[in-house]
């Protein structure tokens, strides 16, 4: 009998998108024990399921009730993974920019890297900005919330520091070029290829179209730091994403 | 009997703080009290009665606590706190101003 009422409760736990363990379970015993006092036959369970009305709607008020933690947990996720990303980015633009001088055995980063290092944090964000916005189920109102929060940002950015407009206009199309590539191929070694052959050409077009001189091999190396800063994000937003799910997993 | 879903709305928040007003009950006890008090009048769909409890203990007008009942199993009582007191008050005069002007409203067509 325990199955049967347990297949009834389950699908309103999981709908009502509980992120406390402690209250999922809290939900599941008090609605086995309303099953079990409606009798223990499997005619009265029948009747105690017509009674209780669609299972689907009373998930989805349940649902309505804890939207508030639902989306605390949510904009804790977002943000431990820009932090990550973010920090990943640093890291990797750090590494990328370390430089041997000739005349000591001294490592040094070279003068370029803070200005990297900036662009790294903005592509973050855009990215997980991205990330977000076209996560499957598409919804506009994610879509949205997402563009407008990192068009917040963005005018914060813009405001305090005007120079850095560059940054947000170029991590917006590459972080475009990103998610177009992802779309257009399934394996990820086709993914990464395609995704680097596009920014090697986005790399040189720009600097041609801003008069800096940029041969194809350096726009093809700047093209590969960008990969996996673009590789890293993707992954701390994966794993994010799994850890969130988890969150929620009923049994 | 069945209602218009429009006349219930707004009625299981009534009817939970005022059964609750006299004692804790668990959620299953409140349906059978509810109907038994109306004659089975009033029969709710029984899955409302969880997200409105949820809701009201959330909002800080219940406090649920998991006791064994006498029959020796585990159920969640709820009981109101003083602002699901006050809520219960303000509620109830709010219903019975509304029910003896709908009262005398319908009423006066019959006359």
């Amino acid at each position: 009998m325990r199955e049967e009422i347990d297949a009834v409760i389950e699908p309103i736990v999981a709908a009502a998108q509980i992120p406390s363990r402690r209250r999922r379970d809290e939900l599941r015993r008090e609605l086995r024990s309303h099953f079990e006092d409606s009798g223990l036959t499997p005619e009265a369970l029948q009747d105690a399921v017509a009674r209780f009305g669609n299972t689907a709607r009373v998930g989805d008020s349940l649902r309505k009730v804890y939207r508030r933690d639902y989306m605390l947990l949510y904009i804790l996720k977002v943000g431990a993974c820009i932090a990550a990303a973010t920090i990943a980015g640093i890291l990797i633009e750090a590494i990328a920019g370390l430089r041997l001088e000739n005349d000591a055995d001294a490592w040094h980063l070279s003068p370029g890297f803070a200005h990297a290092a900036r662009f790294g944090v903005v592509l973050t964000l855009a990215q997980v900005a991205a990330a977000e916005a076209t996560r499957a189920p598409f919804t506009w109102s994610r879509a949205l919330s997402s563009i407008g929060c990192y068009a917040i940002v963005s005018a914060c950015a813009l405001s305090v520091n005007a120079n850095s407009v560059g940054a947000f206009v170029t991590a917006s199309f590459v972080a475009a070029i990103g998610v177009g590539c992802a779309r257009a191929a399934t394996a990820w070694t086709s993914r990464a290829l395609l995704t680097l052959a596009a920014f090697t050409v986005a790399e040189y077009l720009l600097h041609q179209s801003l008069g800096i001189t940029f041969g194809p091999i350096r726009a093809l190396g700047a093209s590969a730091i960008l990969l996996m800063l673009w590789a890293s994000t993707i992954t701390i937003v994966a794993f994010s994403d799994r850890a969130f799910v988890s969150a929620f997993r009923t049994t | 009997m069945e209602y218009d879903r429009e006349f219930l709305t707004g009625t299981v928040g009534v009817l939970i703080l005022s059964l609750l007003s006299e004692r804790e009950m668990y959620g299953y006890e409140l349906l059978r009290e509810a109907e038994r008090r109306s004659a089975s009048a009033f029969q709710l769909k029984e899955g409302t009665l969880y997200p409105a409890l949820h809701h009201m203990e959330r909002s800080g007008l219940l406090k649920g606590r998991w006791r064994d009942s006498e029959t020796g199993r585990s159920r969640k009582y709820y009981r109101l706190t003083a602002k699901g007191r006050r809520q219960a008050q303000s509620k109830r005069q709010q219903w019975l101003r509304i029910s003896a002007a709908m009262r005398s409203i319908l009423g006066d067509s019959h006359a």
